[in-house]
């Protein structure tokens, strides 16, 4: 890869810079920007929530588009991470040898790609997550793989999404080729796990579309949808509206 | 306050502000309609939305982004015509997995139609290469994959694993056209899930484990170093082997961004991170030069006529 990518938080800006300070990475513009997104809510009042809330802009002043969107894979990796990390510590009662030896490559790779991104982002980074997971049920195998299914379908879908976020100059083409580098993988465990639950829906009709001009391709889910699904496991209110970047 | 009165308000002191949303414009105008919403039902219309865009460009892509969709859709042809050809042979496929190589067929297919759709006229043919134009056994190198189940899924698994290093190579080549670059790369993790499933199969199915010291048979769902060369070294040793430049490792590579992912995860206390996690946890892309030198074993004097892979 080109050196150019070793110090990411030392990157020119870019032209959306002017976007990005207009729209404010401020925790006070976030909390605004949140309220006026809900759509099931009827008052016009702001609401405090309850929870702490976490930007993708992590506060930098001037953060780079393609450092919001490793924030936010960074996110997803980490959730993930500490997902296996909860089953290899503890395997559920019906779980193979084979299928604990599976489940523990998944969390090496987690790890790698955890660190990874902490360590490319530097102090660009958000901070260590913490996630709950006590809506799911780590006891069983069934409900082990059920979650590891969603997870990883929508870290898939998520990729399918983010390779188009990157600028088009020569930095953001090696954000690009590290992202993609890890698209696939995720591709292969997505696949694993899904043949886990049920033989043969590696690549079922509910992330592969099978009909039509789309027949082929796979679900696409923009950074707004991925974590609303994942919101019940952060122990944060993620906000995604207040940056271009994730748009 | 809401989204629109804040672009509204950025449009003035940034008047290019839409067309730095570009594609994901009229995504971003059905934003206050998603978030919950968002189902495997609604799925298909926000990749319309995605895509549409790439469809019939035809007339203004670059020669780079024509060069490497037509290698893309070749690659897809070969691929194609593997998957039929075995499920047009009877008592290949095991019944339980017919199911499962039709998907992977059907997915080519949809492929090959969506490649062609962004190409339009400037497909490498108007005309679908036929099965003539393949030789699945690299001119007798390789075991008659239609034989048994076994060489099937062993040589279909180099397929799947060249594709996707091959998307992967190209991506570069597509970053001038987001809308073709998002479909290339989903095109390519469509091709990861399938030899992850191929790679299940090979080693025994969901109660088997992968023998590390037999990958070459008994593979992980993930690429572990360079799988000791693929299922037959001898061919598919490049599937997995270094490309044409320092920018395209072997599959072994535990080095990115120039960062060694390996020595520089910190493991948690008990953990060791090992060279073999480090490489499965990263797909290395391949050159195009090093796809087609792969890719011509596979063409027969009908393909080579047609040019395949030149």
């Amino acid at each position: 890869m080109s050196d150019k990518l070793t110090p990411f938080f030392t990157s020119t800006p870019l032209p959306r810079r002017t976007f990005l300070r207009a729209a404010g990475a401020t925790v006070a513009t976030s909390t605004l920007v949140l309220a006026g997104c809900s759509d099931d809510d009827g008052e016009n009042t702001p609401t405090t929530p309850s929870t702490p809330l976490l930007s993708y802009t992590n506060g930098v002043q001037g953060i780079t588009a393609n450092n919001v969107v490793f924030n936010y894979l960074y996110s997803l990796h980490q959730l993930t991470l500490a997902f296996y990390q909860a089953v290899v510590a503890a395997f559920p009662t019906g779980m193979t040898t084979a299928e604990q030896a599976g489940f523990t490559d998944l969390r090496d790779h987690e790890l790698i790609y955890t660190e990874s991104y902490k360590y490319l982002l530097g102090a660009n980074a958000i901070a260590p997550l913490t996630f709950t997971f006590a809506t799911l049920t780590l006891t069983t195998r069934a409900g082990v793989v059920a979650a590891a299914k969603k997870f990883e379908d929508l870290t898939v879908a998520a990729y399918n999404d983010v390779v188009m976020r990157f600028s088009t100059d020569s930095t953001g083409k090696d954000y690009l080729l590290f992202a993609g580098k890890i698209a696939s993988v995720k591709a292969r465990h997505a696949a694993y796990v899904r043949d886990l639950e049920v033989a043969g829906s590696f690549a079922g009709t509910d992330v592969v579309t099978s009909t039509g001009d789309l027949a082929g391709l796979g679900a696409v889910l923009t950074p707004s949808a991925v974590i609303t699904e994942l919101a019940p496991y952060f122990t944060v209110t993620v906000v995604t509206s207040n940056t271009a970047a994730l748009a | 306050m809401d989204l629109f009165k804040i672009i509204s308000d950025i449009e003035k002191v940034d008047p290019e502000v839409y067309d730095r949303f570009d594609t994901r414009r009229r995504v971003f105008k059905h934003i206050s309609g998603m978030g919950k919403a968002v189902t495997a039902a609604t799925l298909p219309g926000l990749l319309g939305t995605m895509f549409n865009k790439a469809y019939g460009q035809s007339s203004n892509l670059s020669t780079e982004i024509v060069q490497t969709l037509n290698l893309a859709l070749q690659l897809e042809y070969l691929e194609y015509h593997y998957y039929d050809t075995g499920l047009k042979t009877s008592g290949l496929i095991p019944s339980a997995d017919i199911p499962a190589i039709t998907i992977i067929r059907d997915d080519e297919l949809g492929h090959i139609n969506a490649l062609r759709a962004v190409l339009g006229s400037q497909a490498f043919s108007p005309n679908d290469p036929t099965r003539a134009a393949f030789d699945y056994t690299a001119g007798g190198k390789l075991p008659d994959p239609f034989a048994n189940s076994a060489n099937f899924y062993g040589t279909g698994q180099a397929f799947v694993d060249t594709g996707v290093r091959a998307y992967k190579g190209g991506a570069p080549s597509l970053m001038s056209n987001k809308a073709i670059l998002t479909a290339a790369l989903n095109i390519h993790s469509v091709e990861a899930r399938h030899s992850s499933h191929l790679r299940l199969l090979r080693r025994g199915g969901v109660s088997a484990t992968a023998d590390v010291t037999n990958l070459n048979a008994k593979p992980k769902s993930w690429i572990s170093g360079t799988d000791n060369g693929g299922p037959v070294p001898a061919v598919t040793a490049p599937v997995y082997g270094a490309g044409s430049d320092a920018n395209h490792p072997a599959e072994s590579n535990v080095t990115q961004a120039n960062i060694n992912v390996q020595t520089s995860s910190t493991a948690p206390t008990g953990l060791t991170i090992t060279a073999a996690a480090a490489s499965e946890a990263f797909d290395e892309p391949l050159d195009a030069a090093a796809v087609k030198a792969i890719a011509r074993n596979f063409r027969s004097a009908v393909g080579a006529t047609a040019g395949l892979f030149n």
